[in-house]
């Protein structure tokens, strides 16, 4: 049996007095890829978003590596999560180096940082480059790649990625998949990544959820997820 | 030249105003009106100070302090509660200025609506002679003041932790909290150091001008508005470059019309950003899209 490193139970969100999450249940394994899947409005960011504690839960219990926590960011932060969501997702007028330092606020051994960043830029060459450049004149795809950079400044034992593919080239997509499964390997990462399309992650992902309407409908193996006929009524039933 | 001297040292004051507000307004993203009046309140308290006997340079930073801490109280009590439940810019901006008209009142009542005015010493110095160009010893000091803060401000956002975050709060709040820093206590630094800032340039001012309870709203904060908007909103460089160009512009009015124009060249070189560059004359805004 794995050792379960986020379990999240019950979990009920509401916006006012309209309920968006159901009384989910999800967990993440440690050193597994999670693909979480759904249509346009099935709640995946305000899932990963309460995980973290960006939107409050109004019931269910978030325990993540052994202990139970309250979800808030910077408590999040500090037990080893971090999140890349779906928006903006760099400091535009900041230096790639200052985006990075950013990542890693946090910590105050300046050493460790250096240390951490001179780490990533091995890894994602493209940062090298622009180093001290500002990255309001990256692409999207260096963007996104400078976010996971971030995302991975205190090396995490979770890291939630809200649609990393969004806004990007087909082409750039599926680099930025390899990426995510390099660092999976490399750095040991557990990761959740909300995305639409399934067919780009199958090889990626190690297991899957699929939501629909605030209520978790599946859970399984990608393969399993893939065939199932209910996949097709979620996303087709929803465009028709 | 004279009068480029003039407008120059009057534009550092301005760009010192225009920096506190400046740097409120990019962490905040609304018009902290309210600054205009605090910022009075520091020269009031600068003046207090130096009644009972103070030296000028030791009452001007205590001063500023005491504002400083109203500054932080008005994010604390003031605005932040309204922002937590999600209130708008506008509803910020009227509850600001609802704010100023308050504090207004109440420095009529305490100090009276006369004009205060605040010397450094009690005897007239005469003015030093530089390259052919006059300048007083209030001006020295003044220019002086503003340099030295100026610089101080560069370094602790370029180099510390602090002003890196302060940066990055201007440029993405939502994502300071994703990275897990506790944005209030930043946001508190901000109303802290932009304060300072004002409630020293309003005692610098009062050197010259001296103090009255209007000061806040038509002079304080317009001056900053205007300057920040020339200059470019959002942006530290630009609310340097806007002071200075309106102290400078201002100062050439008033020689060749006379100081009753002085509001008026302000308002018109505001108009003239207004509708032919907008976006001011470092385009912040447009980095932080
Ligand atoms: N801040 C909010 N306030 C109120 N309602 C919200 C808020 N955020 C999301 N919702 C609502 O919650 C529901 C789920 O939204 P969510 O953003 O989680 O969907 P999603 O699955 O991430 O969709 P997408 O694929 O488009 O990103 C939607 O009905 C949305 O309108
Ligand atoms: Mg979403």
């Amino acid at each position: 049996m794995n050792n379960k490193l986020l379990n999240v139970t019950n979990l009920d969100v509401h916006f006012g007095p309209t309920q968006v999450i159901h009384n989910v249940d999800y967990h993440v394994n440690e050193g597994e890829i999670l693909i979480l899947m759904g249509p346009n409005g099935a709640g995946k960011t305000v899932l990963l978003k309460s995980t973290f504690g960006l939107f409050e839960k109004s019931t269910g219990t978030v325990e993540f590596d052994g202990k139970v926590i309250h979800p808030h960011p910077s408590s999040m932060v500090e037990a080893g999560m971090s999140f890349v969501g779906q928006g903006k997702r760099v400091f535009p007028s900041l230096t790639i180096e200052e985006n990075l330092r950013m990542g890693a606020y946090l910590w105050s051994d300046k050493k460790m940082i250096q240390a951490r960043t001179e780490e990533l830029i091995q890894f994602f060459p493209v940062l090298k480059k622009k180093f001290k450049q500002i990255a309001y004149y990256m692409s999207g795809g260096e963007q996104q790649i400078l976010a996971l950079a971030r995302g991975l400044m205190m090396n995490p034992k979770l890291l939630l990625l809200d649609e990393p593919s969004i806004g990007l080239a087909p082409k750039i997509v599926q680099s930025v998949f390899e990426k995510i499964a390099e660092i999976n390997k490399t750095f040991g990462t557990s990761i959740v990544v909300v995305e639409h399309n399934l067919k780009s992650l199958l090889n990626i992902a190690h297991r899957g959820y699929i939501l629909a309407e605030g209520k978790m409908l599946m859970e399984g193996p990608v393969e399993k997820l893939a065939d199932s006929k209910n996949l097709e009524k979620v996303f087709f039933g929803e465009i028709a | 030249m004279q009068i480029l001297l003039n407008g120059i040292i009057v534009g550092g004051i301005y760009a010192l105003i225009a920096l506190g507000f400046n740097l409120i307004f990019s962490s905040t993203r609304f018009f902290h009106v309210l600054y205009g009046v605090l910022a009075l309140l520091g020269a009031y308290f600068t003046y207090t100070f130096m009644e009972y006997g103070w030296n000028f340079f030791a009452a001007i930073p205590v001063a500023a302090l005491l504002a400083s801490l109203l500054g932080v109280a008005s994010w604390q009590f003031l605005y932040k509660p309204l922002v937590d439940r999600k209130a708008s810019s506008l509803v910020l901006m009227v509850t600001s200025f609802g704010a100023l008209i308050v504090v207004q009142n109440l420095i009529a009542l305490i100090w009276k609506n006369n004009t205060k005015s605040i010397s450094i010493t009690d005897t007239i110095k005469p003015a030093y002679e530089f390259l052919g160009l006059n300048i007083t010893f209030n001006q020295l000091v003044i220019l002086a003041v503003s340099i030295v803060l100026m610089v101080l401000l560069e370094l602790f956002l370029k180099k510390t932790k602090y002003g890196l975050a302060i940066r990055a709060i201007g440029d993405n709040a939502e994502l300071t909290t994703v990275l897990g820093l506790h944005t209030n206590r930043i946001t508190l630094l901000v109303f802290f150091i932009g304060t300072f800032l004002s409630a020293v340039s309003a005692s610098l001012i009062a050197l010259e001008i001296g103090a009255r309870p209007t000061h806040g709203l038509h002079y304080f904060f317009l001056k900053a508005v205007i300057a920040s908007i020339i200059g470019g909103i959002g942006s530290m460089r630009g609310a340097l470059i806007g002071g200075l160009l309106l102290g400078v512009v201002e100062n050439i009015g008033i020689y060749y019309l006379g100081g009753s124009w002085q509001e008026v060249v302000a308002f018109s070189l505001l108009t003239l950003f207004l509708l032919f560059k907008p976006q001011g004359l470092v385009n912040q805004m447009q980095l932080a899209k």
